[in-house]
């Protein structure tokens, strides 16, 4: 499965309700754009609201080194 | 392509680092047939993007710093590089971008200027070059010390010039990490490299450097409690631009420095290049052909750059490291309670298994690197009462680098504050 496939199955399986998202944005939006927040942007239709991650090798470490070698052996 | 063993002979021969500095040279040429022209993006791996401009600027910067070095073969395969560079690093794309984007037009032309340095100028990028920084919006982004530190190193290796640093240079020095403690327990990858870069920037890559914020022990300290960190994460990216700060600041290798190197030039020999964590070897075994080849230069090319550029500094400043381990005051012996931590719990680091190779009294010189890790260790997983303990040991066998022992004892103080709020 690429990155692609993992974004388009996530938009299928209807998770997110992006009619919700813009109704909530709509609601609280021009609050949130006056809020006193450092360490965001300044308009609240301008802050992200969900972020999903990729976090590849996450606490992984180095491949076994002599299967690297194997590998990339190969393309001699 | 050929990522056999990059050196045949014994681990610091005399063409032990000539040879490494030929197989990045080698890796590079593949690199730019395969990446130069597209860069990298296959939705069929988790590899993130890269923007052909990268590979060229990067690639440029390691025939630079290969070209450094006086050795014949090596200038004949940096002269072989760059005219196949030339035509990327000199493309109209490239020149479109420096004119219409004066704010980014030394990342535009970072490979064209190190070219010219080289030995291959090219006067229409230079004027176009020219007009472009004169621009009103050339300044008109905004950048941290380090990358600001960078155009102005860029700049001065197009212009060649060696004028001291002026009130503006010194400021960027003043504001980077070169001038404050960096954060050793809690400091992020980003942080790390804001410490290499600057360092590689300021010290001119050791061509008319400027002059440093802190003192060069204090730089090397730290540079150490990082290098064990890093090698503990077999982090080679990071942990071989933390190496650089001996050779860039005309130090002579302490035992800690010098073992890190052993340990990246075994890892080196065994895998054929100094991978990173990024290569994986399940995503290499679903490739095939063209796509497994760009998978691995997309993947490795940083980390076998990185080794490339160490092994040249190292050759183009007479500091090739010693082969062996030696401290130039008496060693006390490890302590075994740091040895039974490290080797406690499932991590079996590479660093280990070269450790137990060593003589005893090669071991010895290698208490700073033990305590380190282990300090570093134990703050991570929050075990504050082995972190007091360390601390005690680091103050009695006078072990560990100081930086980190001080900013570990000042967590716990402030911990203990934390207590008295209930």
């Amino acid at each position: 499965m690429n990155k692609h496939d993992i974004v388009k199955k996530l938009l299928d399986s209807k998770a997110v309700d992006f009619n919700a998202i813009g109704k909530m944005v709509a609601e609280i939006g021009p609050s949130l754009s006056l809020a006193d927040e450092p360490w965001e942007g300044f308009c609240g239709t301008m802050r992200t609201f969900i972020h999903l991650y990729r976090l590849p090798g996450v606490n992984s470490p180095v491949e076994n080194i002599n299967t690297l070698a194997e590998v990339a052996g190969e393309l001699r | 392509m050929n990522y056999g063993n990059p050196v045949q002979s014994d681990k610091a021969s005399v063409t032990g680092f000539e040879y490494r500095v030929l197989h990045a040279l080698s890796f590079s040429r593949n690199t730019l047939g395969l990446l130069a022209e597209e860069g990298y993006d296959d939705p069929d791996t988790l590899q993130d993007k890269i923007l052909p401009e990268k590979v060229i600027g990067e690639t440029a910067f390691l025939l630079y710093a290969a070209s450094l070095v006086e050795h014949a073969a090596i200038k004949d395969k940096v002269f072989e590089i760059a005219q196949i560079l030339a035509p990327y690093a000199r493309s109209k794309k490239i020149l479109l971008g420096i004119c219409l984007y004066p704010a980014l037009a030394i990342e535009f032309a970072q490979a064209h200027v190190f070219l010219t340095r080289i030995g291959y100028p090219d006067n229409c990028f230079d004027r176009m070059l020219d007009k472009s920084i004169s621009a009103q919006s050339h300044f008109g982004r905004e950048r941290p010390p380090h990358r600001m530190l960078e155009q102005e190193w860029v700049k001065r290796v197009w212009t060649g010039s060696n004028e001291p640093a002026g009130k503006r240079i010194s400021d960027m020095i003043t504001n980077s990490a070169l001038s404050y403690p960096v954060d050793l327990l809690h400091g992020t990858r980003e942080d790390l490299y804001a410490f290499t870069h600057a360092l590689m920037y300021a010290t001119c890559f050791n061509i008319s450097p400027w002059k440093i914020g802190k003192k060069t022990e204090l730089i090397l300290e730290e540079a150490e409690a990082m290098l064990a960190r890093c090698i503990d994460e077999q982090d080679y990216d990071l942990a071989g631009e933390l190496l650089l700060a001996w050779p860039l600041t005309g130090s002579a290798w302490s035992p800690l420095a010098v073992f890190a190197f052993q340990v990246l030039m075994r890892v080196e020999d065994e895998a054929g290049f100094l991978p990173s964590p990024a290569t994986r070897i399940d995503t290499l075994q679903k490739l095939e052909g063209e796509k497994k080849k760009k998978y691995l230069h997309a993947t490795a090319y940083h980390t076998v750059y990185v080794m490339g550029l160490l092994c040249s500094a190292s050759l183009q400043t007479g500091m090739r490291p010693p082969s062996n381990i030696s401290a130039n005051k008496p060693s006390p012996k490890i302590p075994q309670k740091v040895l039974e931590f490290l080797r406690a719990g499932n991590s079996n680091p590479h660093w280990l298994a070269d450790f137990d190779q060593l003589e005893e009294n090669e071991k010895n010189p290698l208490a700073d690197l033990l305590l380190n890790i282990a300090l570093y260790r134990s703050v991570q997983q929050k075990q504050y009462d082995r972190v007091f303990e360390l601390i005690q040991i680091a103050y009695e066998e006078k072990i560990g680098s100081s930086a980190l022992v001080t900013q570990a004892a000042e967590l716990l103080g402030r911990l203990s504050q934390l207590t008295s709020f209930g």
